[in-house]
């Protein structure tokens, strides 16, 4: 069984569109099982009610060359969507480490928005929305 | 107190990880289920009404074929898609000896369910989902009940019975659609 981590740099949890994200994974794995290597994904995805949304932004890969180690990362982060939450959805962003021969993965979330803050769609709803600029819900 | 949507007990996300499939609430075993598949030559339906776990149950025969060393194709139809795309067509065209899981078969119209069925006669197997009896021999019924709602409230919200809710009332009112049920669940933790 593989044991993964995935840690982002100063474990900062909340970023700006457009600021990098950078981070490190790190694991301990069964090479004769985990010869094909890994994968950092970045991606969104929906929890609330009703369907569940999946979009991966984009992925680095992991070379997996000895039972224990190490690889940092970085992703340019886009300009959105932001993260936010109501009471039917909410979009969370986050990246996860994922060996290839493997069902598990390890994951970070994080909170992409102009202030570092998730919008929050009750205070929209009753008026309280902070004036973003430039602030895009949705691709 | 607001709840964040992803914080509701009752989000899809939590209820997908919840309902995986259990032979026990049907009060058999994997090893019954399988043993009547076989018999079947792996060619049988699960039948069941809407929100009866037809899908978990797919899902979890996929899990079960592949740790048994089948190789598994898998299409899915609704009533929004109602006939497999030109991928899928060609995916089941050079499927092999894989065994076909068909998720929703009532959808297709007589002639696709020929066309499907004769693509699919090469296959080591062919399972399907649909509301009735018919189209291949019967594998599995699928059923709920209040008292399998009962539990997977139990499961996802543990406080939820001190909300004074009657679960055997958002039973019927879902007509013993668990999934509905669950999300009427979620919209009263959201109010």
């Amino acid at each position: 069984m593989a044991e993964l981590g995935i840690k982002t740099e100063l474990d900062n949890l909340a970023y700006t569109p457009g600021e990098t994200l950078r981070g490190e994974v790190n694991w301990k794995v069964d090479l004769m099982k985990n010869s094909d290597g890994g994968e950092v994904r970045l991606f969104y995805y929906t929890s609330g009610k009703g369907d569940r949304d999946v979009e991966t932004v984009e992925t680095r890969g992991v070379q997996i060359h000895s039972e224990l180690g190490s690889q940092g990362f970085e992703f340019q982060l886009p300009n959105g969507p932001c993260s936010f939450s109501g009471k039917l959805v909410s979009l969370i962003w986050a990246v996860e480490f994922q060996v290839m021969e493997s069902d598990e993965t390890e994951r970070v979330e994080f909170v992409l928005s102009p202030d570092g803050k998730e919008v929050d769609l009750y205070a929209h709803a009753e008026g309280k929305m902070p004036s973003y600029t430039n602030l895009r819900i949705g691709k | 107190m607001k709840t964040r949507a992803c914080d509701n007990p009752f989000s899809n996300e939590r209820v997908d990880d919840l309902l995986f499939f259990e032979p026990e609430w049907l009060g058999v075993t994997w090893a019954d289920l399988m043993g009547r598949l076989e018999e079947l030559d792996y060619r049988g339906a699960v039948v069941g009404p809407h929100g009866s776990g037809k899908t978990t149950l797919l899902s979890a025969l996929r899990t079960k074929l592949e740790a048994e060393g089948f190789s598994v194709q898998r299409f899915f139809l609704n009533e929004e898609s109602r006939d497999l795309n030109e991928e899928d067509w060609r995916r089941l065209d050079t499927a092999g000896r894989a065994v076909i899981l068909l998720d929703g078969a009532e959808q297709f119209s007589w002639m696709k369910w020929r066309k499907f069925l004769r693509m699919a006669s090469p296959c080591r197997g062919l399972v399907i989902t649909q509301h009735k009896v018919g189209k291949l021999p019967l594998w599995l019924t699928t059923q709920t009940s209040v008292e399998m709602l009962q539990e997977f409230v139990q499961r996802l919200d543990p406080g939820f019975v001190n909300r004074g809710v009657s679960l055997a009332d958002l039973y019927q009112k879902s007509q013993g659609n668990v999934r509905e049920a669950l999300w009427l669940c979620y919209d009263i933790v959201a109010e």
